[in-house]
C-alpha cells in the first residue's frame, strides 16, 4: 500500500497505543477469550492514515480561495 | 458503511496510483525507521536515510538472487550500541526491499505460496553481516 507515515513508523511514534491494545488483547487471552478488536481498530486506522496521505487533498471551501 | 468497507474502498481508490520511485523511497525510510525504532530508540532517521543510500548502491534484488550473494553464516557479534543501531537501521532497510521484491518477483510468476522459506529469508537478511 503506497503512503507515509507508513505502519511501523506510525506505531513508533505512538508506542502506547499500540502497547495499550496489546495488552487489551492479553486481558482477553487471560480472561479466556480471543478478542484483537482494540488492535485491528488501531492497525485499520494506522493504514487509512497511510492511504490517504497519497490522495489529493479536497479544497477547502471554506478560505474562499476556490474557484467554486 | 462499516469500517472494513471504508477501508476496502479506500484500499481500491490508491490501488490506481502508481508510485514514483521517490515516493517508495520516502516509503521505504518510513518503513524501516519505524521497524527499526521500535526495537532500538538509537535509530535515528538520520541512520536510516545514511543505511538507505548504502543499501539502494547495491544493484540486486535480494529474493530473485538470492543464491548468488555471498552472506556470513552468522551475524557478527557488535559491542558497541551506536554500531549495532547503524546495522540494525541497514537491515531494516534490506528488509524492506526484500518484502518488495518478494511481491515484485511472485507477481510477475503467479501462484504465490507463503511457505517457510520466505520466513527463513527474511530473518536471515534481518541478521546478515554485510
Amino acid at each position: 500500500m503506497p503512503g507515509t507515515p507508513t505502519v511501523p513508523e506510525q506505531i513508533a511514534s505512538d508506542e502506547k497505543s499500540y502497547h495499550k491494545a496489546l495488552e487489551a488483547a492479553e486481558q482477553a487471552w487471560v480472561s479466556g477469550r480471543i478478542d484483537v478488536s482494540a488492535l485491528e481498530d488501531l492497525l485499520r486506522e494506522m493504514l487509512a492514515q497511510q492511504m490517504i496521505s497519497t490522495l489529493a487533498p479536497i479544497p477547502d471551501i471554506r478560505s474562499g480561495s476556490g474557484d467554486l | 458503511m462499516t469500517k472494513d468497507r471504508q477501508l476496502d474502498e479506500l484500499v481500491a481508490e490508491v490501488r490506481k496510483i502508481t508510485v514514483t520511485a521517490e515516493q517508495l523511497g520516502e516509503q521505504r525510510r518510513s518503513f524501516a525507521y519505524g521497524n527499526a525504532r521500535i526495537e532500538n530508540e538509537r535509530i535515528t532517521r538520520e541512520m536510516i536515510a545514511e543505511a538507505d543510500r548504502k543499501i539502494m548502491a547495491d544493484d540486486y534484488n535480494l529474493y530473485r538472487d538470492r543464491d548468488s550473494i555471498s552472506f556470513a553464516e552468522e551475524a557478527g557479534l557488535l559491542n558497541d550500541p551506536d554500531e549495532v543501531a547503524r546495522r540494525e537501521a541497514e537491515n531494516s532497510v534490506a528488509l524492506f526491499n526484500l518484502v518488495d521484491d518478494v511481491i515484485r518477483t511472485w507477481l510477475d510468476r503467479g501462484g504465490f505460496k507463503l511457505h517457510k522459506g520466505v520466513f527463513v529469508h527474511l530473518h536471515w537478511v534481518a541478521a546478515r553481516e554485510r
